[in-house]
């Protein structure tokens, strides 16, 4: 099938560094709110948009390395040493990312906590890893599949807590569009081909919930 | 901590730590603990004056986490933390 529209490099730099300025504008703009209050749930919310903007930050290194080299994916350069550290960089943190937001909404209502980031970093690392180590699209689409519905399941189990208290403006709803579409782009370095047709519209509707999250941040946070 | 805060703040920022553990109605054990968090936190710090009588009064940081105490709990609800 053919792309709706061909994005050209210019667009992917684009969007990356958009991606890359909004995760850090998050991260900076709540750092205020954590030196005071030093709460734990929003250590990992500002981690996770700090892990969010590099892993971006790696994105582009691939893209620009793919785009150097003329080829289609990353793993086509796999006997450039680099790229295997690029790609492991960038599955490492997008995975943490995903980690540390769940985990910034999960924290509170699990007991012994204090480990569990630990297991977090070691299952981000196991991604990375079997990344390298399988150079196969239906491997990677089926990890990344995994990945949704744990987060899903995660936020799922999160928003129907006994504890948990319904509110007018639930942002469950945005996290999980956020989630979808972080592991979508994941899927697009991985297997390019996969989503070509519909990349645009994936763009467009990340970028949207990223300054949907932004617009929120800088409000709520007083900048 | 804001409630604790706001009594030393409320005291013309000068105020005896056995005058604020009688004001916040904790038992003495508990006040400790918080004592030294908001202390060790930066929140709070000790003054001398005279013959070794202490006093606490705010940092900077105590009036800020007070001017922003409703902005964090507002954040932090909004984003479910």
């Amino acid at each position: 099938m053919l792309p709706l529209i061909n994005l050209g490099f210019g667009a992917e730099i684009i969007y990356s560094f958009v991606i890359i300025f909004c995760g850090l504008m998050i991260y900076f703009g709540t750092k205020e709110l954590y030196d005071l209050s030093s709460y734990k749930g929003l250590k990992y919310f500002r981690l996770a948009f700090l892990f969010f903007a590099i892993a971006y930050a790696f994105r582009l290194l691939i893209q620009l390395a793919v785009a150097s080299f003329n080829v289609h994916e990353i793993m086509e350069l796999a006997p450039i040493y680099w790229s295997y550290v690029a790609l492991f960089a960038f599955m490492y943190l997008s995975s943490m990312s995903i980690f540390y937001l769940i985990y910034s909404v999960l924290w509170k209502n699990l007991k012994n906590n204090s480990k569990i980031i630990y297991i977090f970093h070691a299952i981000a690392i196991v991604i990375a890893a079997v990344t390298i180590a399988f150079n196969n699209s239906f491997f990677y689409l089926g990890l990344n599949a995994l990945l949704l519905i744990s987060a899903g399941f995660a936020i799922y189990l999160s928003s129907h807590n006994p504890k948990y208290k319904p509110k007018k403006n639930n942002f469950g709803t945005a996290y999980l569009f956020l989630l979808i579409f972080l592991v979508l782009n994941i899927v697009n370095i991985l297997v390019p081909i996969f989503l070509e047709t519909v990349k645009l519209v994936l763009y467009l509707l990340s970028l949207s919930v990223f300054f949907l999250v932004l617009y929120k941040v800088l409000k709520k946070s007083g900048n | 901590m804001q409630d604790t805060l706001k009594i030393i703040r409320d005291n013309r920022n000068f105020i005896k730590p056995t005058v604020l553990l009688r004001k916040s109605k904790m038992s003495s054990s508990r006040f400790k603990d918080y004592y030294s968090e908001l202390l060790s936190g930066g929140f709070i710090k000790e003054i001398t004056r005279g013959k070794n009588e202490r006093f606490i009064s705010l940092t900077d940081k105590g009036f800020r986490f007070l001017e922003r105490y409703k902005m964090i709990i507002s954040f932090i609800e909004e984003f479910e933390l």
